[in-house]
């Protein structure tokens, strides 16, 4: 219990961390995605992802030769509680940036 | 103890292409969705919107104080948030990959989130537990 506890904030003491977080309580997301929005290697995405596996906070879905992530809802939802407020808004502005200059392509 | 919060994402768009998006008016209207929209962007240039978010209407106003075309701008930033105090939102954009990498610095933010955090805990406490 205390160990979950402490895997579940390492986890969530990274800022990268916590944007993916935010963009999957949106929706399940493929993991390349997830990989575009940010400015790091696909492999550094993939060690992050790994981080929130293993702490209980995300779960990836295969469907064909895809993988899906998503949210374990149930600690999940405690997150965007805990997350900064503004941390929250700044990342859904930006996602919403991301979304409208991608529109005009 | 004032707080930093910062954001960053990697965009196909070119810094220049970013950079409008984000300082002139009629662009930024239609991704930020402000209900109402003011801004005069140049240095001292003056702003204020009104911003939906979570079910309220935030008012927000502000001042330019650095415009570096293509490669950041920074204002300051005042809302009910930060209760009238003076934050500072700086944007940079950086040539990357073809695209670009924006970083985004909110600071001098008031950390009066000892409640929300407090909530936090208890609530991801007793999410953690329903799992078991």
């Amino acid at each position: 219990m205390a160990a979950a506890l402490d895997q579940a904030f390492a986890a969530l003491s990274d800022p990268t961390r916590r944007a993916i977080v935010n963009r999957l309580a949106r929706g399940p997301a493929r993991v390349t995605d997830v990989a575009d929005r940010f400015p790091i290697s696909l492999n550094a995405v993939s060690k992050h992802l790994k981080v929130l596996e293993r702490a209980g906070l995300l779960r990836r879905r295969r469907s064909g030769r895809e993988h899906h992530l998503e949210l374990r809802a149930a600690p999940l939802r405690a997150v965007a509680l805990w997350a900064s407020r503004y941390e929250r808004f700044w990342n859904e502005k930006l996602d919403a940036l991301d979304a409208f200059l991608e529109e005009e392509n | 103890m004032p707080k930093t919060v910062t954001a960053t994402r990697q965009l196909k768009a070119n810094p220049e292409r970013v950079f409008r998006a984000w300082t002139d008016p009629a662009e930024v209207k239609r991704w930020f969705k402000p209900h109402r929209l003011i801004m005069d962007a140049k240095v001292d240039g003056l702003w204020h919107s009104e911003v939906e978010w979570e079910g309220k209407r935030w008012p927000h106003y502000g001042r330019f104080t650095r415009l570096e075309r293509p490669r950041l701008f920074e204002q300051t930033w005042m809302s009910e948030a930060t209760h009238g105090l003076e934050t500072v939102v700086r944007v940079e954009f950086e040539a990357r990959g073809g695209g670009t990498e924006v970083r985004l610095t909110h600071s001098g933010l008031p950390d009066d989130a000892a409640e929300d955090h407090r909530k936090g805990w208890e609530d991801i406490l007793s999410s953690i537990d329903d799992l078991r």
